[in-house]
This record gives C-alpha cells, structure tokens and sequence, in this order.
C-alpha cells in the first residue's frame, strides 16, 4: 500500500485546507422525498416537501432525529436520517477548493464513476489511527498509570448521573446483536 | 503454553510474516481491517505443501484462542493502551479525563460488561478518531471531542467503542488476523516474558511490534455496523437521547476528505454515509422514542469547551475542507 508515499505530497495540501476560514456547514442533499418542517415533529405544520436530492443548509441544532434547516428562504426541521444518505448520487459540494480531492479519491482506490457524496466519505471510520504515529511509539507507561488514577468507579459513575438527573432504563438490543458469549469470569472485576 | 501464548506466538508469526512480504496476494484480502495496508508488498510465492501444513496448524491455534479468559483479555488490552498512548498522549486536562470517564463508566454499567476495568483516554491528537482495545481500554481524540456538540454525542462515540468491547470484537478480529498469520510465515519465536493477570495467573507479556499490529488492526463492516445498532441502544439505556450517535458519524462524514489522509483506516471501513443509512434501516425508528432524553449539551460545554487550554483546538466546530466535485 502506498498510503504512506501519498500522504507526503498530500499533506501540505490538506494542511493548506483546513487553514481555510470557517465556512457555514456545507449543504447536504436531501437522500428521500422528505418535509421541512415547522418544528422537530411529525405532527408540526408543513412548511414545504422536499423532493429527493434538495439542497439543504443544516443549522447547528438538533432535537434527536431532527436537524434544524435552512431550505432557500425557509427556515425549519428536517429528519437527520433523511440527509445525504443512501445511495443518492448528488454533488453536494458547492465551494471551490481545486480538484484535489477527487485525485486524492481515485488514489485511495475509490473508482472514477463513484464520483458522489458517498464515494468521498468512504474514507474514514470511527476507530483507527495515523500509521505513522504508531509506528514510531514506545509505550507511554506513565501516562497510563495517569490514565489508571482517572478510572471512575461505578458508584462514582452512579453518583455522576443521579447529580445530572440521567436515569437509565430498559432497552433491548435487537435481536441479532442480543449478547450471546459474554462471560463473566470470576476475578475480571477491579 | 497457555492459550493467551498460543495466540500471541501466532501474532508473532503475523508479524515476521508481515515482514517478509511473501504473503500469497489472495489471503489478504477479505480479512478485518485490509491488512493490505499493513502489508509492504505482498508476492505470491508460498508453496503448496507449506501451506497445506499451516493450514492445520493455524486451525489448532484458533481453536486454541476461541475463549479467551477475561482476565487475559484485560491483560491485553492493559498492555495495548500504553503503546497507544505512546502514539498520542493523554490529553493534560485532568477535568475533561474525569468528565469522559464518568459518562464513559456509567454507560459501560448499563452493559453487559459492567465490571470490566473501564477506563476512557482523552488523547492529545488532531486526528478524528476514537477506539478500543479489549477488556476495557477506550480511546477518544480530542481532534473528535472538540467537534462535539453535546454529551448524547459523546455518549454515542463511547457507547459504540463500549459495544465493541463487549461483543469482544477486537478479540475476534485478532483471531482472523491469526489465522492468516500462522499461515504466512513458519514457526516464531516468542519473548517469554511474563506478566500477571488481574487474578494473578502469569500470561505472556507482547512485544512492542505486536501491540502495534494490534492496535492499527481494523474491524469489519458488520462489527462496525452492530456497534453502531448498539451504541444508540446504550446510550438510551443510560438515558441519553441515541441520536447523539448517528450525529457524531455526521461529524465524520463532515471530516472524511480532510481526515483521510491522516488516518490509517480508510478503505476498509463502512462509509458514514454506508453507517447512517444502516442505522436508519436497523434502528432509528425504534429509538425515537428515546429521542426526548438528555442531550446535557450545557453540561457537555461546561465541562469541555469551558475548560480548554490556549493550546486546544477551538471550541466551535472546524471548517469542513474545501471541496470540488471531481
């Protein structure tokens, strides 16, 4: 894998960018027919649907599955799940910035027609790390023995959410996640 | 040899395998987490009856690794998370570690796993990341943290690292990774130095180079995908509202371009785009009505953009990259 050779011409591009000023959250499409709604629930007034494929501007606030908008000149809530998702080819970018990105795709082995949304977020998930930072570690022990004194207990955990009025409850997995093989082996706890 | 030995000499062979590059090319693809990229150059150069060998012998060593003992997974684990905290320290700012270790520790007591020796690392890194390694050992960057806009985000990250502890995905992934590795290279010799597990029981210690194939190993699609499906189950469980989690993978489908070429796992793992609309299909209709729970983004603000340092990155969300359609 080349990864590495590529980051090193990349890299003062991408550092380039990301000194760029702060732009309002980009615009995303809308991945379904879906509502812009007058507030974050089903029952609220209609503003306006929205085809498939509408250019929205997300706003910084969320109430659970709803996303505050901007539609044109109308303002309200649409569903989160209903933005830029699915298989929905549409050119969500808007600003300029070179064409970089797209060579920096097909390097990365994203294939020419897969020129979407979907092809250029296929990069990066919740876990991993930089390569290179690993490659040149040395285990931090004094950082973990930190790590260890920052260790809260469940009854300081329980004491934490009965302070901030968090309450649990029952909720299932579904059916296909349900725990199967977790054992509890005598002695694990500390 | 205890089975923790059987599987660490096998990742020992893993390692000199990954080294001397003769991998036949087929067997790395299909694997967790594209062990291409870990891989220099892969030939195709394996014989036959070499393989056929292996092949018996791999099978007995992952069968030997099936079930690990929790203790020795936590001795694992306890061993991964100081390499990783050699790749990026923990971040100096002893209220923000203990803020993400109490919502971290009280989500982990809605688990399955509750007992486990949870402990939630905030690193000092630019990169978008959080992950896990086994018995407990969670990881969050602030590159990730600092783009977060209330606790129910900060739960979801955490509740979905949590989920692959307690699915013992990274345990699993090792296996798979073994199984490949016993098949690439002959015998290894492993450093037969031990250390004591949590209930006492000598285990042998891994060497540094394991640890790091270890830690940059990635997960499967479906692994990802079920930690996702769980993550928002704990955290309604825990009483935050689930949509916390969806949003933080908005925040990564903000970040893709810009992060890719900073981030080891890229090709291998589901999009969030991919993410999102599995969770839309699996879940989040169901967790709606868990929607009104906390999102605590006051609490989230005081605890964590309140108390930032001049040298941390800014508390709003950065600018996504500049972008060009192709």
């Amino acid at each position: 894998m080349r990864l590495p050779q590529i980051s090193r011409w990349l890299l003062p591009l991408l550092l380039a960018s990301a000194a760029i000023p702060a732009l309002a959250q980009q615009a995303v499409p809308t991945n379904r027919t879906t509502d812009l709604r007058s507030r974050p629930e089903d029952a609220s007034t209609l503003i306006r649907s929205l085809p498939e494929g509408t250019m929205v501007q997300p706003i910084n606030e969320r109430s659970g599955p709803w996303k505050r908008a901007k539609v044109g000149q109308d303002n309200g809530w649409v569903r989160m799940m209903h933005l830029r998702g699915g298989s929905t080819v549409v050119e969500a970018e808007t600003s300029s910035g070179g064409g970089f990105f797209a060579a920096f795709n097909r390097l990365l082995g994203g294939s020419g027609e897969r020129s979407n949304t979907q092809a250029r977020s296929a990069t990066v998930g919740i876990r991993g790390f930089s390569k290179e930072d690993v490659e040149k570690a040395s285990a931090n022990n004094s950082d973990f023995e930190k790590l260890k004194r920052y260790q809260t207990s469940g009854s300081d955990a329980d004491r934490f959410a009965n302070q901030n009025r968090l309450s649990s409850r029952s909720v299932a997995y579904l059916a296909q996640d349900a725990i199967a093989n977790v054992n509890s082996a005598k002695g694990a706890t500390r | 040899m205890n089975r923790l030995s059987l599987f660490l000499t096998a990742i020992t062979m893993m390692v000199l395998g990954a080294s001397c590059g003769n991998l036949p090319k087929d067997l790395t693809k299909g694997l967790p987490g594209g062990l291409g990229d870990l891989i220099p150059s892969v030939g195709s150069s394996s014989s036959r009856s070499s393989v056929d060998s292996l092949v018996s012998g791999a099978k007995a060593l992952q069968e030997g690794t099936k079930d690990i003992p929790e203790d020795e997974e936590i001795a694992l684990g306890e061993q991964l998370m100081p390499v990783i905290l050699g790749a990026a320290p923990l971040y100096d700012n002893e209220r923000i570690q203990r803020y993400v270790n109490q919502v971290g520790r009280w989500i982990a007591s809605k688990s399955e796993r509750p007992n486990l020796p949870w402990r939630f690392a905030v690193l000092d890194s630019k990169v978008v990341n959080a992950g896990a390694a086994p018995g407990g050992q969670i990881y969050i960057t602030t590159g990730l943290l600092f783009r977060m806009r209330s606790e129910a985000e900060l739960a979801g990250a955490l509740a979905h690292e949590i989920a692959h502890v307690v699915q013992r995905h990274q345990i699993t992934a090792y296996q798979s990774k073994l199984r490949w590795g016993a098949l690439s290279a002959g015998a290894g010799a492993l450093a037969d130095t031990k250390i004591k597990t949590g209930v006492g029981r000598q285990v042998a210690k891994i060497g540094l180079n394991e640890a790091k194939s270890m830690i940059v190993l990635s997960l499967g699609r479906d692994e990802e995908l079920q930690a996702d499906r769980m993550g928002m189950v704990l955290a309604a469980r825990a009483g935050y509202d689930p949509f916390g989690l969806p949003a933080t993978i908005q925040i990564l489908q903000d970040m893709s371009a810009e992060q890719s070429g900073l981030s080891l796992v890229y090709s291998t793992h589901p999009s969030p785009t991919d993410r999102l609309a599995a969770l839309d299909i699996a879940i989040a209709k169901s967790m709606e009505q868990y929607a009104n729970q906390a999102t605590a983004q006051d609490r989230f603000n005081a605890n964590i953009l309140g108390t930032t340092t001049s040298s941390a990155p800014p508390p709003t969300p950065a600018p996504a990259p500049p972008k060009k359609k192709p």
